[in-house]
């Protein structure tokens, strides 16, 4: 009740706040006249007696003030009165203050950005419901460093399934790859698609935005084929998702009903999938794998469930058919999604996210800069406002709510920009990096609090030097000094030279990093690929399965046509192009002759035909010969390193070895048998694999074409530029397949893409810190000088020379630069020595690089102190000093 | 007494009390209240304008008093105060309250250790 009575008499106070200052000043009239009156009766002279009356009430408009403070409404009055003034304040910056918000507003977006492309990359949320509960089984080596492989044989899923108290939900599906051809509305088009159990997209809470999930009959023999598509795909071909559904699509020879459209923000097993099929477990041939997904049972831990897993393992793995591996496989359970993120993507975003907020860093110390040069230049008016009563604390909210309009208006800006950019990276990045996230590359909720946070600190940080600074105002001290000595005052002078220092610092930090990430990312490209480059161009060429004529009747074709061409030296048919590392297999390598396996390896397969080691690739053989036409389907020439890495020199030709799991042919034949040693080729996993997980390029006879099979050529040019002319004709002879040529030379590139992203992010946060930093440096000399104008026309008035001047201003920065840099590289340092495993074929500790920024750094930084210090050394000391 | 010793400063909260009283005997305007004060405390409390009339603001808002222009007997304007009912309640609570402190703490500052 009382509270209510208070609220409407605070509102009416407000409303009626004219009338009752009006009544006020009645009263205090009547006060001093009442006290005038007293005085007269007591002997006083009228004119006395009415002075010490006003005298007695002192200034009215503070007890006007006194009696305004009065009451809960005062509050939100004085707020009103801060917030009007801190807006004039903010118009009184003009490009200073554009300025700020456009600096803070990139820096804040720079963060944002690289922040959700670290939540999505590497953090790696799971936008699953009961996303901590999920968990997947899979198979281990039991080997040190073994590889853990997501799938486990169909045949014991129903075993699995069965133990009701360690699941809740037991599902299994498959990736599709080479079932993907797609032949929708438009035409043909590459997509992935995913097989899955009915009932597990229900559980992964995927809710169709037209039509309706699988039907526990769907996927069964005798059932229609039906699909589910994505929505963006849905629009893409038919128009909406209402439309596509009742239409078919073609997936392999196959053309399943469209009954549902899965949101676009849906996404399982990874980014890329497009279109998910039924899958029917006991359909499935016992030699394909299943990946699973299941829910642990509820008191269940997803550690007690992995710890119960591989105790019946071993029972479990009883009902499987003949186990076909020679190497032993463990059943382990594991979180869905703990093995996604490689350690070197964590690594190169960590430090990604650190330059990001270096970036912060130097908007911060150049915006709080800035703002404490102008609040000095304004330290005269503030200490007019304290002498006319303004408390010091009014001073210090104003310079909060200054900050902080500033910053409001920068965070808006940092909103707009940061979901631009990440727009354009999720189309413009490698679909390599993109397909493979199951969150959305966007400015979510969470981004958005992050931006939130930062800004708070960004607040905290730019405001806070002009709060203290306007805590600390002296009135008297401030009004005797003139505006340009205080501004010069030598602590004011040194906290802003600590602010150009750190940025100083900083921007050489992210300079090195840039320059770094950069030359490593060169080293990376002109690594020697081993074999003679130019003109090699590769055409993938996927055709359409059910068509009239095989693969083989195609392939012989084609590869008749482009080595009928005159400007094609040679033409050969390969499984993969380098740097390709698909379709790679491997486990335990055992030798033969040697009892223990040796360790793990990757080994990827490139077919080679006659013409491809002499003329195609140009690649030497180091050891043994090429193939012959009479080797037997497990001759294998090998790679120089593997050759070097598990062999004496020599006794490599007329090996056999095995790798766990291998091709067809392969095993059955009793493992790889070694022909020849040919040199070493680069991969896209070059110098960026982990000791424990060694991939090797190994070369086969070309295996027979299967209908999916993807026909992929490498051809020697004459000249690259070639290239169109020959896709022109294969698009001619093979009109419905799906085309890609592409130098190899491309391919590289693109193979590391990754690094190139990094080099590329890192530079521009560089070159931004950069222009940043220079621009502060700049403002600082300028102000120092401007600050200083009356001494520097002494000095010349007394007979310094010009180039005097100018030596006292530049030796004024040098001291700034030089700890800047000093502590800058140093930090670097540091920073590379625990990033140096990104790097490649370049030393953390790179002497020329450190040398490099240090230098460009001092010199620019001299350069923008030097303008000033010519504007300086040019003063006229006649007109500077009547001025005064 | 020199002003600096003076016991000038007011225990915080009672010279709502003090006005409140100042009203109980007779309706006054600002200026009366104030020298009321300085002749009953014999100058212990001078209270100035920019204690006053906050402190009358005060106690309007809580409607405890209420203030009303009249024309006083030198035929000037004045705005007359008077206590409410509820001013009036408020101030025996007050009173009582004070006086039951008071006692107390007169009590310890005068024990002695015999009483105890």
């Amino acid at each position: 009740m009382r509270i209510l009575r208070r609220l409407i008499v605070g509102l009416r106070t407000l409303v009626m706040r004219r009338r009752h200052d009006a009544d006020l000043d009645d009263e205090l009239g009547a006060y001093v006249s009442a006290v005038a009156d007293a005085r007269i009766a007591a002997g006083m002279g009228r004119a006395a007696a009415e002075r010490s009356a006003r005298a007695e009430l002192g200034s009215r408009a503070a007890v006007r003030d006194l009696v305004h403070d009065v009451g809960w409404e005062a509050r939100g009055d004085r707020l009103w009165c801060d917030l009007r003034r801190a807006g004039r304040g903010l118009r009184a910056r003009r490009w200073r203050g554009v300025f700020v918000v456009v600096l803070l507003g990139v820096a804040l977006a720079a963060n944002t950005v690289v922040f959700s492309a670290t939540d999505s990359f590497v953090l790696h949320r799971l936008p699953y419901p009961n996303a901590s509960r999920l968990i997947e089984l899979g198979e281990e080596s039991p080997f040190a460093g073994g590889g853990w492989q997501s799938s486990i044989f169909p045949e014991t899923l129903p075993v699995w399934r069965g133990f009701t108290d360690l699941f809740s939900e037991f599902y299994g599906y498959q990736t599709q790859t080479g079932l993907s051809y797609v032949a929708t509305g438009e035409g043909p088009r590459f997509i992935t698609c995913a097989s899955v159990e009915p009932g597990l997209l229900d559980v992964l809470g995927a809710r169709p935005v037209a039509g309706r999930l699988f039907a526990s009959d769907d996927g069964r023999a005798g059932a229609p084929p039906v699909a589910l598509i994505a929505e963006e795909l849905a629009r893409e071909e038919f128009g909406s998702p209402q439309l596509a559904l009742g239409k078919t699509v073609a997936i392999g020879n196959l053309s399943p009903t469209i009954v549902g459209v899965l949101p676009v923000a849906f996404r399982f097993p990874s980014g890329s999938e497009r279109i998910w099929t039924p899958l029917d477990v006991a359909a499935l041939a016992p030699n394909r794998s299943v990946s699973t997904v299941a829910i642990a049972a509820p008191g269940r831990s997803v550690e007690a469930v992995a710890s119960a897993v591989w105790d019946r393992g071993p029972a479990v793995g009883g009902h499987a058919s003949p186990p076909r591996n020679t190497i032993k496989r463990e059943t382990r359970a594991r979180p869905i999604g703990a093995g996604l993120v490689d350690s070197r993507l964590r690594r190169l975003f960590i430090l990604l996210c650190a330059a990001a907020g270096c970036l912060l860093i130097v908007a911060c110390a150049n915006v709080a800069n800035l703002e404490l040069t102008g609040a000095l230049a304004r330290a005269r008016l503030q200490a007019i406002e304290m002498a006319l009563g303004a408390s010091r604390g009014s001073l210090v909210r104003t310079a909060l709510l200054e900050g902080m309009a500033g910053v409001a208006a920068a965070t808006s800006l940092a909103v707009v920009l940061a979901s631009s950019v990440t727009t354009w990276m999720g189309r413009h990045l490698p679909a390599k990096m993109t397909s493979a996230l199951v969150n959305g590359l966007d400015v979510d909720a969470r981004a958005l609090w992050f931006m939130t946070a930062i800004a708070a600190g960004v607040w905290a940080l730019t405001s806070l030097p002009v709060a203290v600074a306007a805590a600390r105002a002296d009135v008297l001290d401030t009004l005797k000094l003139d505006a340009r000595t205080l501004s010069g005052s030598r602590q004011s002078t040194r906290v802003r030279h600590i602010l150009t220092a750190a940025e100083m610092a900083v921007t050489v930090l992210v300079l090195i990093g840039g320059s770094l990430a950069v030359r490593s990312y060169n080293a990376l490209l002109a690594i020697p690929k081993g074999f003679d480059t130019t003109g090699v161009v590769s055409v993938d060429v996927r055709l359409r399965p059910g068509d009239d004529s095989t693969p083989q009747a195609v392939n012989e074709m084609l590869l008749k046509q482009i080595r009928a061409r005159e400007d094609v030296i040679s033409a050969s048919f390969v499984g993969a192009s380098p740097p390709a590392t698909a379709g790679s297999s491997g486990g335990a390598l055992i030798i033969d002759g040697r009892p223990d396996p040796l360790g793990q390896v990757q080994l990827g397969p490139y077919d080679a035909d006659a013409d491809f080691f002499a003329k195609t690739m140009r690649l030497p053989i180091r050891a043994g010969r090429d193939f012959r036409s009479d080797d037997p389907p497990n001759a294998v020439i090998v790679d120089e390193l593997f050759a070097k890495r598990f062999w004496l020199a020599g006794d490599v030709v007329g090996a056999r070895f095995r790798t766990g799991a291998g091709w067809p042919g392969i095993l059955e034949n009793g493992g790889y048998y070694v022909v020849g040693v040919a040199a070493h080729i680069r991969t896209s996993r070059d110098g960026l694999t982990s000791a424990s997980e060694q991939f090797f390029p190994i070369y086969r006879r070309p295996v027979p074409l299967n209908p999916f099979s993807i026909l992929s050529y490498a051809v020697r040019l004459k000249d690259a530029r070639g290239a169109d002319n020959l896709a022109a004709m294969i698009r001619a002879l093979a009109p419905t397949a799906i085309l890609r040529v592409q130098t190899l030379e491309a391919r590289y590139g693109e193979a590391f893409a990754n690094e190139g992203l990094a080099a590329s992010v890192m530079s521009a946060f560089g070159g931004f810190a950069f222009v940043v930093a220079m621009v502060g440096i700049y403002g600082v000399m300028a102000f120092f000088v401007a600050a200083r104008t009356r001494e520097i026309a002494v000095r010349l008035a007394v007979g310094a020379d010009q180039a005097a001047i100018v030596r006292m201003v530049v030796a004024s920065s040098v001291r700034v630069v030089a700890i800047g840099v000093g502590a800058g590289t140093a930090g670097a340092f540091a920073a590379a020595q625990w990033a140096g495993s990104l790097l490649f074929g370049i030393a953390s500790a790179d002497p020329w690089t450190y040398a490099g920024v240090a230098v460009a750094v001092v010199v620019t930084g001299l350069v923008a102190t030097w303008l000033p210090a010519r504007q300086a050394a040019r003063i006229d000391p006649v007109i500077a000093l009547r001025a005064e | 007494m020199s002003p600096t010793d003076r016991p000038s400063a007011l225990v915080q909260g009672t010279l709502d009390m003090l006005i409140l009283k100042t009203l109980a005997l007779e309706p006054m305007h600002a200026y009366g209240i104030g020298i009321r004060l300085d002749q009953i405390s014999k100058g212990v409390f001078q209270v100035n304008a920019g204690s006053l009339f906050p402190a009358f603001r005060r106690l309007e808002r809580d409607g405890l008093i209420k203030g009303e222009w009249q024309v006083t007997e030198n035929n000037r304007r004045a705005k007359l105060y008077a206590l409410t009912p509820t001013g009036r309640k408020r101030l025996k609570d007050q009173a009582r309250d004070w006086e039951a402190q008071t006692s107390a703490i007169a009590a310890i500052l005068n024990a002695k250790l015999s009483d105890v």
